[in-house]
């Protein structure tokens, strides 16, 4: 299915995201709307942001493994995306944006992970349906991205017009806590240091790929701070 | 300090959980070491958004009110879920391990927790590992005294409602049997054939397998021909390969080489397999990575594969 979502390396993605969301009923969008307002407003300030330490996880990938931030760190920089989940198209697209430039972030030695909420197989089928050559973890109950400060409760209205669309959160998450990550990428060097913090509430607003892929390279290249 | 005990939805909840604990908003502030406007403040905020009163406020007394009962268990979960993946972290980088304590019920496969099981051991070096298998209220008291940490079980309504549960997945009963038995020759089983069989059974009654089984045959007004009591699965498996009866079990239970399985009709119905801790009781690292593990993980019928499919 990455033949669904085809970006050319260098194509921008927040335009493509923006053209996405027009195309969404109205009801949505300003249910959305509302969201990104009150988390714009209050949430994203207090998320972990550029000079803070990033929080060592570790969490089960899509091949019944446990993955540890901690020793994908100490390799190069570590790429962490934050997405709500298979279910959601603007995810998708970022993640197969993402793929696009792994070669890049790889050849300069670092690691991209992708963090969603899903569980029960369901971050291993978004993986696998997408083609994705990095690893998409399931981060239960949302542990991480709380630590990170990218979680935020859904609303029930929010959650009640998702399930007009047949998705439901609850199951999803594996009768979870009722969380979900707002969209967000942090880069950090060796040392654990975030060198780069995009957060936000609107979901069309993520950090461009080659952005992050230039920012890996230019982190591999300079000695690691402090 | 970590910067996460900053970051607003962590403290929300943090104030919420002090007030739920203490009933009462002075010594909730000092708990949390914030003045008293501000924790109110961020309760009333929290209110807001969840559109009711979390706390009765009279001059004396402080408590939840049935939103604020509602709320409590998910909101003390998340923040037990950000507190644990710390530590749970720390202790896989040490390759260290905390011990792990699982019950299984009667008649659920053991090999389900293989891959979990496996991973957790790959990365650590010295795994405490204890594994039982016992009926479900057995398994409750054990899990209460803070003698197992986590277990596998079969949904019930008599599920005791201090155990805290996720559902993993369901699966339904199918009828096994040596692979050159007549059953073989068929899609399925009907319940009337079982009259003229040997039927193993686990002894024991409260065992979920043997509890369906003979619901079934009640149903349908069926008896089998015999039936053999066994202690155990693999003594049921043992008697099955000498060909002296046939059983019946959930279908993820593994068969050996020579028997075969087929649903029955009329179908006892699905079973759904859970996980379970017991409620508010903390988790040491080596639980939680396991829970964690099979809590993410593929189960039977496998997802199939998805990409932004609506929304």
């Amino acid at each position: 299915m990455s033949a669904q979502v085809n970006l050319a390396d260098g194509e921008p993605l927040v335009p493509r995201l923006r053209a996405m969301l027009e195309k969404r009923p109205d009801w949505y969008r300003a249910i959305l709307a509302r969201i990104a307002s009150r988390l714009d407003g209050a949430a994203v300030p207090n998320a972990l942001a550029v000079g803070d330490a990033m929080p060592d996880f570790v969490l089960p990938d899509a091949v019944d493994d446990l993955v540890s931030s901690t020793e994908l760190r100490a390799r190069g920089p570590l790429v962490v995306c934050f997405v709500r989940g298979g279910w959601c198209p603007f995810c998708a697209t970022t993640l197969s944006a993402m793929d696009v430039v792994l070669p890049r972030v790889e050849a300069a030695g670092g690691t991209l992970l992708a963090l969603t909420p899903d569980t029960l197989g369901h971050a291993a089928a978004l993986q696998a349906g997408l083609g994705l050559r990095f690893k998409v973890l399931s981060d239960v109950d949302c542990g991480v991205a709380l630590q990170f400060g990218t979680a935020y409760r859904v609303p029930a209205e929010y959650r009640d017009a998702l399930l007009r669309f047949d998705i439901d959160l609850h199951s999803r998450h594996g009768d979870g806590p009722g969380l979900l990550p707002m969209p967000a990428t942090f880069v950090c060097d060796r040392t654990g240091m975030i060198r780069f913090a995009h957060v936000s509430g609107d979901i069309t607003e993520r950090a461009e790929p080659a952005v992050i892929s230039e920012l890996v390279e230019a982190l591999s290249a300079a000695p690691a701070l402090g | 300090m970590a910067r996460y005990d900053r970051v607003m939805e962590m403290n929300q909840i943090r104030y919420f959980l002090a007030v739920a604990k203490e009933l009462h908003f002075t010594r909730a502030a000092a708990a949390c070491n914030v003045s008293q406007p501000a924790l109110t403040k961020a309760i009333q905020k929290l209110e807001e958004e969840l559109g009711g009163p979390l706390f009765f406020r009279e001059r004396a007394t402080t408590q939840l009110t049935e939103l604020g009962r509602l709320t409590l268990p998910p909101l003390e979960r998340a923040w037990r879920a950000a507190r644990e993946a710390k530590e749970q972290a720390e202790t896989f980088q040490r390759r260290a391990s905390s011990p792990l304590r699982i019950g299984v019920e009667l008649s659920v496969a053991t090999l389900l927790l293989r891959p979990a099981l496996n991973a957790i051991s790959r990365h650590c070096d010295d795994l405490d590992l204890s594994l039982s298998q016992d009926g479900q209220a057995e398994i409750c008291a054990a899990m209460l005294a803070g003698d197992l940490d986590v277990a596998v079980l079969v949904e019930a309504e008599t599920l005791n409602e201090r155990l805290h549960r996720w559902p993993l997945f369901s699966e339904r009963y199918v009828i096994a049997f040596p692979d050159d038995h007549p059953f073989g020759q068929n899609e399925s089983v009907d319940v009337r054939q079982l009259e003229a069989e040997c039927l193993l059974m686990v002894q024991r009654p409260d065992c979920p397998a043997r509890r369906a089984v003979l619901a079934l045959l009640k149903q349908n007004n069926v008896r089998p021909r015999r039936e053999h009591l066994v202690g155990n699965q693999e003594q049921m498996m043992e008697l099955m390969l000498a060909s002296l009866g046939v059983c019946v079990a959930g279908e993820q239970m593994p068969l050996p080489a020579s028997v075969a399985a087929r649903p029955l009709t009329p179908d006892p119905g699905p079973r759904r397999i859970m996980l379970a801790v017991a409620a508010g009781r903390p988790l040491g690292p080596t639980p939680g990575m396991f829970v964690k593990q099979m809590r993410a993980r593929t189960w039977p019928p496998r997802v199939t594969h998805e990409a932004g499919v609506a929304a």
